[in-house]
């Protein structure tokens, strides 16, 4: 599904060059649920957002699904991204002045699909994170948890093959944090391939791999028993 | 998706209403204001002579002596002719259809009811080929007859408002009513429609763009006989003793204008040579003692440029409104900026979830593009009440807002803020949308 070979990424501001992410080797394959962890600072964003195709890379190589991401324009890019990504993030990111149901379309809409089509979708999405209820209501009138199930619904909606997830339990507690967790492995279940971030040692470890990142590089990965 | 578009658009301008509202009126104040003087100018630079401007032509003879090198305009012509020199250009009887101008004053007396007597209605002596040269549309009736312009009778031909003033009906042809000083009888020989062309082309020497047309056109024949004073300009090169009308017309004053139609390059070449020989015979009885003797003829345009119907000051005045037009939109850049600068995290989220940046682009010029629409309606009002101060205070009736202005005003509106959104949506689709997606 993915692979990485030596991809190195620096920010280069006026004083500094940080080396994020240095000579980085990973591959995930179809199919697998995969936990972060590492130090604050080490590239664990930074890894999840070229993996997005949000960020690009300074050296290296990326396939995605047995493309080569390096040659692509932006509008090859986002329509990749648009198409087999589906992003959460720790601060949910909803659009604050949009309703649940207009969130979730987001994707859709660059997608380009039916009114018809989309109006199917995002009710199905709601359903699944169990918020079909208050689709007309605006992520504000939500919970944490709730505002983050919108979020990973709007990820789902369009059917990606690949989600990627930054700390989304991170502003949550830990019966919410449990419940999101149950629902990424619930979608893992289905077949949709998921890397995930977190601090959390005991969510890193009820995924079937564990890779460490410090420094820019993977220190160590674990193979985590787990029936698939 | 650009329904998609409009929609986001709307619900980020009634989400951000001040700033919004702000854009518009910076937008609606420079169209408003450049509107106002395009249409102003465009009026001003109208012709009305159309297909006839090539062929119509004013005539000027260098027409002072006392060995001058110079008098009048930069040309060293006169805008105006003597009357003896009117007169014999009349008289000269070329195969060109001519005409003599001049307006004078009267009073005219209604016949209704209870209507006192008027001097608001201008009369112009002309020869009958005024008529046709000038396409004058009558309604009833129509020139008098060749004869008149010879053996001068008390004919005329009025205005239907004039027509109904006095008599309190359009047609009346054949009727006679008191002019003039409100006694003598002048008997209507046709009507016509309002002839207002704007500006006065046929006579310049009484306004530019007056507010009422001619009311009466009397026959020219009767100039020396009704003895009546004219109302336009007078000017002359050297002091002359005046004591009556006769005295005027034996002078050296200049006040008339004096028109004929030449169709083509031959009979302009012809009248060239006409006005040459004339000046020699001139010459040859005193006149036209000065430097450089000569006659001139110029056509419709020719004339109004050189009449500077346009000055120079409305042409600095369209470039300020284009100037101020201009620092409108600058205005309106730093606000979309600062309109767009909240919505950085909504476009990181949309390119996460799969827009390119010619989408968040698009999105955001579209946005753009419909605060330009409702400030160039704005700007329509606006330019609207400009136009009406604008006559209010020039005392015209010219510059109104047609069609075409509507549709102008629109475009430019769209066009200068699609110009004004480029920079701020570049600003929203090229950043970085891993920054903002962090941050909460
Ligand atoms: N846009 C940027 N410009 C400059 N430096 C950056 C940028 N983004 C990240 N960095 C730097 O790159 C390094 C890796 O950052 P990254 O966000 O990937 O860390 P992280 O592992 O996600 O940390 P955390 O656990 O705190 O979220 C850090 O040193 C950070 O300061
Ligand atoms: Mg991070």
């Amino acid at each position: 599904m993915l692979r990485m070979n030596k991809i190195s990424k620096v920010f280069s501001t006026d004083l500094i060059e940080t080396h994020a992410l240095r000579e980085f080797d990973l591959g995930v394959a179809e199919g697998e649920f995969v936990t972060v962890t590492g130090p604050s600072g080490s590239g664990k964003t930074t890894f999840l957002n070229i993996a997005g195709l949000l960020e690009t890379f300074n050296s290296g190589e990326y396939f995605l699904d047995g493309e080569d991401v390096a040659s692509l324009n932006d509008r090859q890019r986002s329509q990749l991204r648009n198409q087999k990504i589906g992003f959460i993030f720790q601060s949910f990111n909803l659009i604050p002045d949009l309703d649940l149901f207009d969130n979730v379309d987001v994707p859709l809409r660059y997608r380009g699909f039916s009114a018809a089509e989309r109006k199917k979708r995002i009710n199905y999405a709601l359903e699944r994170v169990g918020l079909a209820a208050r689709a007309k209501h605006l992520p504000s009138q939500l919970s944490g948890g709730q505002q983050q199930r919108v979020a990973i619904a709007r990820a789902l909606a369009g059917e990606p093959r690949f989600l990627l997830a930054d700390e989304p339990t991170g502003n949550l507690d830990s019966l919410m944090a449990r419940q999101v967790m149950e629902l990424l492995e619930e979608i893992n279940s289905e077949g949709t391939t998921i890397v995930m971030v977190t601090h959390d040692p005991s969510l890193a470890r009820r995924a079937q791999r564990n890779i460490q990142i410090i420094d820019g590089q993977v220190s160590d990965q674990q193979q985590l028993a787990q029936a698939v | 998706m650009f329904t998609y578009y409009c929609k986001l658009a709307w619900r980020h301008i009634l989400q951000t209403p001040a700033l919004s509202l702000l854009i518009i009126m910076a937008i609606a104040l420079g169209i408003g204001a450049s509107m106002t003087m395009i249409s102003y100018y465009k009026a001003m630079a109208h012709n009305p002579a159309g297909d006839r401007s090539e062929k119509l032509h004013a005539v000027q003879l260098a027409a002072y002596g006392n060995d001058m090198e110079t008098w009048g305009m930069s040309d060293g012509f006169p805008r105006q002719l003597t009357h003896q020199d009117v007169k014999n250009l009349r008289e000269a009887n070329l195969s060109f259809p001519s005409t003599p101008i001049y307006q004078f004053m009267t009073v005219v007396v209604s016949q209704r009811e209870g209507v006192a007597p008027s001097n608001d209605f201008a009369g112009r002596f002309v020869d009958r080929d005024f008529f046709s040269m000038f396409d004058v549309k009558f309604l009833h009736g129509g020139p008098w007859s060749q004869s008149v312009d010879e053996q001068p009778e008390n004919q005329v031909v009025i205005s239907k408002a004039l027509s109904e003033w006095i008599f309190g009906e359009v047609n009346s042809v054949g009727k006679t009513f008191a002019m003039l000083d409100g006694i003598m009888q002048f008997t209507v020989a046709g009507v016509y429609e309002d002839f207002n062309p704007q500006p006065a082309y046929y006579d310049l020497t009484t306004g530019y763009f007056p507010r009422e047309g001619a009311g009466v056109f009397a026959p020219y024949s009767l100039v020396e006989q009704l003895e009546t004073f004219p109302m336009g300009n007078i000017s002359g090169w050297q002091p002359e003793e005046v004591n009556g009308f006769k005295d005027i017309l034996k002078s050296e004053y200049v006040w008339q204008v004096f028109w004929t139609q030449l169709d083509n390059e031959a009979a302009k070449a012809q009248y060239k040579e006409f006005l040459k020989g004339y000046v020699e015979q001139q010459r040859e009885l005193g006149r036209f003692a000065n430097q450089n003797p000569r006659g001139d003829i110029k056509d419709v345009e020719t004339w109004l440029n050189y009449n500077e119907v346009i000055s120079e000051d409305n042409r600095v005045m369209v470039g300020m409104s284009l100037l101020f037009l201009l620092v409108c939109l600058v205005n309106a850049v730093g606000l979309l900026l600062a309109k767009f600068m909240r919505k950085m995290n909504e476009a990181g989220v949309r390119r996460a979830l799969g827009a390119s940046k010619g989408q968040i682009f698009s999105q955001y010029l579209v946005e753009v593009g419909m605060l330009g629409f409702f400030g160039g309606l704005v700007g329509l009002l606006l330019a609207s009440i400009g136009l009406w101060a604008v006559r209010e205070l020039y005392g015209t009736d010219i510059a109104r807002l047609d069609f075409s202005l509507f549709i102008g005003a629109l475009l430019l509106s769209l066009l200068a803020s699609l110009l004004t959104g480029i920079l701020p949506a570049l600003r929203v689709c090229n950043s970085n949308p891993s920054i903002f997606l962090k941050a909460q």
